[in-house]
């Protein structure tokens, strides 16, 4: 198995605070690996380090088996970052954009940047601050994809998406197919799990654990509950509860299959395994 | 290659109204003379001309923040940094900005401005290359403040905190320096260590993006400036200004040497007396260079009383602070062969009495600045005559403000690089050749030379004495300085006092 992006133990501290805990992960070529975790639990950290946009307090981490501080342009060449946090040069139209990009990637490819902008229907004569936030990921995503990148970063794509950009974003990147590995970090398990292939668990700076999807849906299930009033969630969660949300009366989290579904004189829903 | 250009294509499309505006800027900056106004000479106000000393560095230092701020250094949401550039694309391109819109286009100007005043921009290169590293200089702070920002409006606070921390610090006060010290060195020190820390922070934020440690060498450079400029001794800057000074051929070894002589009545002293006792000692320098005008100024004077006591002249910041002196001591600035002074006043009652008991020693440091004369021209009546190594002088004929039915004749010189107070200018009078000997020994510096660090050429004028003599000028070029340490032991000084004990102090 070839590994796209690996970590070492890697670290970073933000004065006091410890963003990221001895970070160790490997990502296999053709995968679509996901990094899942609540908000601050060093998920877009983890993927700027891999990026050289942040320098790690300790550890490493390789991306196409070099070492992130030392990517070349030729490397850099074939790595796609799309971020809700990346500062695009919003006053370009899409189109002096895409043509802009164009100009620093050999490999790209203007009929399936084309077949993108059509796909998207994305308004080449709009400067990128006019665009809604679906829009902008949208072409952000078409100028990562026209050159085909070995490993594509995606952070956080689909959060604040409605559900028809959401899938037709989900789409592209699985038709991207196995050239393309992709390596994603959502807060969200539900919108990555239907397409994911390995998922690692991250809160707090640390992975709970790395699973590929196939193992995890067997091992873990989703428990939705839902309250008699709308009552804010104690602060000592369990541990073992993870990912836990909630919505007015619905609280849902994820539990390791081996652990009983908690029962009370509220009501439970158990929701089944879940497959691919 | 590619990736630069296109990273400055991109830089172009989206600034060039920014760039216009300072192309606007800087073409008024040529049409418009800062120095002496034509139409007036008698009236030496520099007018709104003199505004583009200030405005035209900030619009090409905010033009700087502009375009860095396409391409960010500081954070890490940057657009650039995932792009398959890398670092030297973006810096050469940067570069090349800076360059295209700001370094040629202001040696054009200044090209122009010279051409204009009927001055040969080859022939001046050296001049015009120079001013372009002073505007370096500005690039330098600039881009420097620049990549360590996050944004347009911290950089607009860069200034305003250097500008508060100055003030704090008390920047500004003269600490001995006089107005036009030639061997002022805060200045070229001070701008020194901040290019020097600019040059490090854009260097380290650059190649690694180094934020937190750009930031504190930035900030270190600026204190360490300040520091410089605000402390500096006048000791220290006369030393470093000899020991930086070109070497002059032919200069030996300088000493002095009190000879009795009758006092000069004439000597001017920089401040005028108010109170104390005046000695005027006579001074006679060997050693000094032949064909060469010296220009002294005193760094530094110590005296060792009959009794061993020991007291430091001190030079006052201001006309205020000069009353709290007890010694101060003035060489007149320009030394004569075989009439050389140095004056002491001695402003405290109790140190002359204490001084004048018996034989005193007196330890001194002076700045010896060398200038080597050159041919002595006489210029026409209204003619415009070129002075070879200086520029070109005139003597226009002007209305009196006083009586515009009159006319009077000043001399005006305009130099491309040499400061003008080094030129010796004066009306020659009509008589034996002795006289006029004479008379040329004691021309001074042409007076009013007016500077702008922006504009390539220097202007001064001196009036007439209100005859319609012709002007008479000499070329001086710098040849080198040192620094002389002498002591004159024995002295009596009630031998030489030229005005005794003053007690009535003028409290105007």
């Amino acid at each position: 198995m070839k590994v796209m992006l690996r970590t070492d133990r890697l670290a970073k501290k933000f004065g006091k605070v410890e963003a990221l805990e001895s970070l160790t992960l490997e990502v296999p070529e053709g995968s679509v690996f996901a990094l899942v975790g609540p908000n601050g639990a060093g998920k877009t950290t983890a993927m700027k380090i891999c990026l050289n946009m942040v320098r790690a307090s300790s550890g490493s981490a390789e991306v196409l088996g070099v070492d992130s501080r030392k990517l070349s342009p030729a490397q850099l060449a074939r790595v796609g970052y799309v971020s809700e946090t990346r500062q695009l040069p919003e006053w370009m139209k899409v189109s002096r954009f895409l043509a802009y990009c164009r100009e620093f990637y050999p490999d790209w490819n203007d009929a399936d940047a084309a077949e993108f902008v059509r796909a998207y229907e994305l308004p080449l004569d709009r400067p990128l601050k006019s665009l809604s936030r679906g829009q902008r990921v949208k072409a952000a995503l078409a100028a990562s994809l026209a050159y085909h990148p070995r490993l594509l970063f995606l952070d956080e794509p689909f959060s604040n998406l409605d559900v028809l950009v959401r899938d037709q974003l989900i789409e592209t990147i699985l038709g991207a197919g196995s050239e393309t590995t992709v390596f994603l970090a959502s807060h969200d398990l539900a919108e990555i799990e239907s397409f994911a292939t390995h998922v690692a668990y991250m809160d707090q700076g640390s992975v709970r654990f790395t699973e590929e999807m196939g193992v995890l849906s067997t091992r873990f299930r989703d428990i939705e509950i839902v309250l008699a009033s709308a009552e804010a969630l104690p602060a000592g969660m369990p541990a073992a509860w993870l990912n836990p949300e909630q919505a007015g009366v619905v609280v849902r989290f994820t539990i390791p299959d081996s652990i009983p579904p908690v029962t009370s004189n509220r009501s439970v829903v158990i929701s089944p395994p879940r497959g691919k | 290659m590619r990736p630069a250009f296109q990273i400055l294509r991109k830089d172009v499309e989206r600034l060039w109204w920014a760039i216009l505006l300072t192309f606007v800027l800087l073409a008024v900056f040529a049409l418009h003379d800062p120095v002496l106004p034509p139409d007036n000479l008698a009236i030496r106000d520099l007018g709104s001309g003199d505004w583009f000393s200030l405005i035209l560095p900030l619009a090409w230092s905010f033009l700087i923040a502009i375009v860095i701020h396409q391409d960010p250094l500081a954070g890490d949401r940057q657009f650039w940094i995932a792009l398959p550039a890398g670092w030297k694309p973006l810096a050469l391109a940067k570069a090349a900005f800076i360059v295209a819109f700001i370094q040629i286009p202001y040696f054009l100007a200044t090209a122009a401005i010279l051409i204009s005043h009927g001055f040969s921009p080859l022939r001046y290169l050296p001049h015009l290359l120079w001013m372009q590293l002073l505007v370096l200089c500005l690039v330098f702070l600039a881009v420097a403040a620049a990549v360590v920002v996050r944004n347009f409006a911290q950089f607009m606070l860069v200034p305003v905190m250097v500008a508060a921390g100055t003030v704090f610090l008390n920047v500004g006060t003269s600490r001995g320096f006089q107005q036009d010290d030639p061997w002022d060195m805060r200045w070229p020190l001070a701008l020194t260590i901040l290019a020097i820390g600019a040059i490090a922070v854009i260097a380290l934020q650059w190649t690694s993006r180094r934020t937190i440690l750009s930031r504190t060498i930035g900030i270190a450079a600026v204190i360490g400036a300040v520091c410089v400029y605000n402390w500096l001794s006048r000791d220290a800057s006369a030393a470093i200004s000899a020991a930086l000074s070109p070497a002059s051929a032919g200069q030996g070894p300088v000493s002095v040497a009190d000879t009795p002589r009758e006092p000069d009545h004439s000597f001017g002293w920089r401040y005028p007396a108010f109170r104390g006792t005046a000695t005027m000692i006579p001074i006679t320098f060997s050693g000094l260079p032949a064909n060469i005008v010296t220009h002294f100024e005193a760094v530094s004077l110590e005296l060792s009383g009959p009794k061993g006591e020991r007291f430091a002249a001190t030079w006052p910041r201001s006309q205020e602070e000069y009353r709290k002196r007890e010694i101060l001591a003035e060489l007149p600035p320009q030394y004569r062969p075989g009439v050389g002074w140095l004056g002491i006043r001695f402003l405290n009652p109790a140190v002359w009495n204490s001084l004048r008991q018996g034989p005193v020693t007196i330890h001194g440091r002076l700045l010896a600045s060398f200038y080597r004369s050159g041919k002595r021209i006489v210029l026409p009546p209204r003619a415009r005559t070129e002075i070879a190594g200086l520029g070109y002088c005139t003597t226009p004929a002007v209305p009196d403000p006083a009586d515009p039915q009159r006319r009077f004749e000043p001399l005006e010189c305009e130099s491309a690089g040499i400061p003008l107070r080094n030129v010796q200018a004066g009306q020659i009078l009509e008589g034996p050749r002795e006289l006029r000997a004479m008379q040329e020994s004691i021309f001074v510096g042409i007076s009013s030379p007016q500077e702008r660090w922006l504009w390539p050429l220097r202007k001064g004028v001196s009036l007439p004495d209100g005859s319609s003599r012709p002007w008479t000028v000499m070329e001086s070029m710098p040849a080198g300085s040192a620094i002389v340490d002498y002591t004159i032991p024995n002295l009596d000084l009630n031998a030489f006092v030229v005005q005794p004990s003053v007690q009535t102090e003028n409290r105007r």
